[in-house]
């Protein structure tokens, strides 16, 4: 049974007209470019789910003609996750330091130099905590991917094995067992 | 709009079921080249039968009608109206065929030639008391085709009702298995018209066992906006309906599909599995089904239609993934929710088999030979995808909400050839698990469409010279 | 609309709603409201077994990072931002559908909405929807570590791990034939509502068009 931590990050990307530098379209080029396929988060071992969003523009309440508005665009990552934020961070940076650097390494005061220790400041000047989580089970990633494994293969197995005498049964088991109590894992993404 | 007004003589007489009391049937589907041949197609045909009639007058033949898209749009009708159309019936079902789970041998390559490039624009359904009846009805309005410019049937579908009788036999191993009592039949062999909503103000039958469940375990009815157009739905809404009001209200979208199903290889595949299981092949039917063949619910019940699933959430009585259980769930989702999850997807079944039954010993080709056997399905709803469309892509085609990952539906449901279903066992019964596996594709659609089912009054209206609701 | 394929694989989908929260009296009711649900148990939305994780969190809207000294103050957005964010299972109809439904949850969530500038409440759902999909931020990336598996599948997978451990062990020696067929049988029936294979398919009809909310006009 794990802690489950829920990551809530934003983070200004740029207050000047027509993106300049192009900090927007450079974020939004990763952001598409990893969408898929390609996933640094997959070699995060900790990570349940994650998103990443480019708030382009705060939506004032219906009726609203003041003018309400941000000066920013800003990005919204939400991530939740087993056990210490910090560890996450530097599991991402090690994974795909690049990421990183075209994503955050774009917004508004993410220091010129490279190293786990920045992104980790980073993200930690910009994270919001406090949220109310909810968690529908509390299982880490491993163990969901091991328990979920083992059904299939215990579905798999009964299936094949139907109608079968005792002795077939034994058998089969004592060859299968092994493939039950520690079956292949797959990769994170992929089940 | 109160329930006590529904003007039963504006709605088609399909919404009341035409059962047994005209069990022979022809369904039609025209095409008119021209908005002008269409409504002299539309006043030939009126008046059409209303549910009224069918408890008044009881005509010897009944005729009902419904529009395709294209169908509406060949009238030249205005563009608003048409605008305000639905998407899913716009779209048809044929480019929908990857929400429903059409492919395979149901992908729309392999439908009927008449359901290609829009040419089907009108079914008339017709169904009569006897045969001699049908065929003076048939002979007289195809005769009338003929003779009319811009109009032609594309094509027909005869259709019957089927009834369970000691001299056919349909079970698979065990005598027992058949119906004792004369029950409508499907062509797997099971009682089949049964378990439709009861609607407030319409039909009001069943209110036990077929409608609501609240959160306090009461059964309760349908408002009628569920299935009808134009009145409060389970929502406390009036559902967005085509405008204008007088051209939906007291009308309905209608799906249709002529499923096609596989008698031969459904009953090899049920042998082969008892054989496997060294278990009743009638027995794993039923729990495929979800009921016996004569209609018994596999739950304790206090008839066919009174009995809940709340009691048993694992489905070791009757199994998640049973075609019932999937396609009406009632309380499955926990006593403390009642149907309410469910009560936004309920349809109203008013299928009618086609060809004859195939009793057990013979097969499909001794019998009907390349007519086939099968079900047209058709499904009264006041939205195709909220209703129709959702029971087929998440309930079907899909076992999450049963527990069952992706296993679909053993009866009904696309299959690859790796689908299994698992029929759990139950230690404290003595029961085993059965798993049947490399389920087959016994039900196949052959074809079909989305229609638009007005009310007596809007269809006279289009059938109407007058400016009304054209460009 | 509807054919336009989801964006996103998987059965889990994103939603992430940003309403706006009057700051002084709202931002003290909301943060009060987000207190007490800290400390109620949430076992109605457990039982309803479609959310894996889910989060609220009132992001005052002056305390913005401003990490620049050019990077403008925010003066002209006299909000706080209200965040949720949930991965759930099912359609967007079906997901919001149960939320106005079961009276349970949307008494819970009139409360957690409550302060959201218009908010109209969890019923007519006619009106709740069309709050929800107005104030909806869209996803650029979403990332899920088991797309092919459900709450429900988990759950199915924890109930049937206990089980396998159990039986694993108590065959962990050779036996007479018949006892093992006895025990493996035994095991079968218990663990068999819990067999249903899951994972990603090739073609998957019930993922196609499903996070797109297709029933907002009604």
């Amino acid at each position: 049974m794990t802690d489950h931590s829920f990551l809530t990050v934003i983070s200004p990307i740029e207050h000047r007209r027509n993106d300049p530098d192009g900090r927007e379209a450079t974020i939004r080029k990763t952001l598409l470019a990893h969408e898929q396929d390609d996933s640094p988060f997959a070699d995060c071992p900790m990570v349940h789910m994650a998103r990443i969003q480019i708030l382009d523009q705060a939506v004032p309440p219906m009726g609203d003609t003041s003018g309400a508005a941000l000066k920013t665009k800003y990005l919204l990552f939400a991530i939740d996750i087993d056990g210490r934020v910090d560890d996450f961070l530097d599991s991402l940076y090690r994974r795909d330091a690049d990421f990183v650097h075209n994503v955050w390494g774009q917004c508004i005061g993410y220091p010129d130099f490279r190293g786990a220790v920045f992104f980790r400041r980073y993200i930690d000047a910009c994270s919001f905590s406090n949220p109310l989580g909810y968690a529908g089970f509390d299982l880490s990633v491993g163990d969901t991917l091991l328990m979920l494994t083992r059904k299939n293969v215990l579905a798999d197995f009964v299936s094949a094995h139907q109608g079968k005498s005792d002795k077939e049964l034994q058998a089969a088991w004592r060859k299968s067992r092994a493939d039950l109590a520690t079956p292949n894992l797959p990769k994170p993404e992929s089940f | 709009m109160s329930s006590t007004t529904i003007n039963t003589k504006d709605i088609q007489g399909i919404f009341k079921g035409f059962g047994l009391a005209w069990p022979k049937g022809r369904f039609f589907f025209l095409n008119y080249k021209s908005d002008k041949a269409g409504r002299a197609l539309l006043k030939h045909l009126c008046p059409l039968t209303s549910f009224h009639d069918l408890k008044t007058v009881k005509p010897d033949v009944c005729v009902n009608a419904a529009f395709t898209c294209a169908g509406l749009e060949a009238l030249a009708l205005d563009n608003d109206l048409l605008y305000s159309l639905p998407e899913d019936f716009r779209d048809g079902m044929r480019r929908r065929a990857s929400i429903n789970g059409d492919a395979g041998d149901s992908a729309p390559e392999h439908w009927e030639d008449i359901w290609e490039g829009h040419q089907v624009h009108l079914w008339v359904g017709v169904y009569a008391r006897t045969d001699a009846q049908l065929k003076d009805w048939d002979k007289a309005f195809t005769t009338w085709v003929s003779k009319t410019k811009g109009i032609s049937i594309v094509g027909s579908q005869d259709v019957s009702r089927l009834v369970s009788s000691p001299d056919v036999p349909v079970y698979l191993e065990d005598k027992d298995s058949q119906p004792q009592k004369p029950v409508l039949l499907e062509h797997f062999g099971f009682r089949d018209g049964i378990g439709n909503p009861p609607i407030k103000g319409l039909n009001d039958k069943h209110i036990t066992g077929g409608g609501r469940i609240n959160a306090k375990g009461e059964w309760e009815d349908f408002p009628a906006g569920e299935f009808l157009l134009g009145h409060v739905d389970t929502n406390g809404e009036i559902p967005v309906a085509p405008k204008p009001d007088g051209f939906s209200r007291n009308g309905s979208f209608m799906v249709l599909r002529k499923l096609e199903q596989n008698v031969d290889l459904w009953r090899d595949y049920m042998k082969g599995q008892a054989k496997k299981l060294d278990a009743d092949a009638d027995d794993i039917a039923s729990r495929m089904v979800g009921r016996r063949r004569d209609g018994t619910p596999l739950m304790p019940a206090h008839d066919d239609f009174d009995f809940k699933y709340s009691s048993d959430p694992e489905g070791r009585v009757c199994p998640l993934g049973s075609h019932m259980r999937r396609t009406n769930p009632r309380d499955s989702f926990g006593a403390d929710f009642g149907s309410l999850l469910v009560d936004r997807h309920r349809i109203l079944r008013r299928a009618i088999t086609y060809g004859e039954l195939v009793p057990t010993g013979k097969t499909q080709a001794e019998v009907n030979g390349e007519e086939g056997q099968g079900l047209m399905f058709i499904v009264l709803n006041a939205s195709i995808s909220r209703q129709f469309e959702f029971v087929q892509q998440q309930w079907v085609n899909y076992g999450n909400e049963f527990d069952q990952g992706n296993d679909r539906d053993p009866i009904i449901g696309t299959q690859c050839g790796h689908d299994q279903m698992v029929i759990p066992g139950d230690n404290a019964a003595g029961r085993e698990t059965m798993v049947c596996d490399a389920l087959q594709q016994f039900v196949v659609c052959k074809g079909g469409d989305y229609f638009f089912l007005p009310s007596i009054s809007a269809f006279e209206a289009l059938a109407s010279d007058a400016q009304g609701w054209r460009r | 609309m509807p054919l336009v394929p989801i964006h996103f694989k998987g059965k889990s989908n994103p939603l992430t709603v940003i309403t706006p929260v009057k700051r002084g009296w709202g931002r003290f009711l909301t943060n009060a409201i987000l207190f007490v649900f800290h400390h109620l148990p949430l076992g109605v939305v457990k039982q309803l077994a479609f959310i894996h994780f889910a989060r609220w969190i009132l992001i005052k809207g002056n305390k913005l990072p401003r990490l620049s000294e050019d990077q403008p103050v925010e003066d002209n957005w006299p909000y706080d931002f209200y965040v949720f964010t949930t991965n759930f299972n099912g359609s967007w109809d079906q997901y919001i559908d149960a939320f106005g439904r079961i009276h349970a949850v949307s008494k819970g969530l009139n409360m957690l909405w409550y302060t959201s500038e218009g908010f109209p409440g969890p019923w007519p759902m006619r009106l709740f929807k069309r709050y929800i999909h107005y104030f909806t931020a869209p996803q650029h990336l979403y990332y899920n570590a088991y797309p092919g598996a459900t709450v429900r599948d988990i759950d199915a997978a924890t109930k049937l791990n206990a089980e396998i451990e159990a039986f694993l062990e108590d065959t962990k020696d050779e036996m007479d034939d018949a006892e093992f067929g006895r025990r493996y049988r035994a095991f079968v029936n218990q663990v068999s509502p819990w067999l249903g294979k899951t994972g990603l398919e090739e073609k998957h009809e019930a993922l196609a068009h499903r996070a797109v909310p297709m029933e907002l006009s009604q």
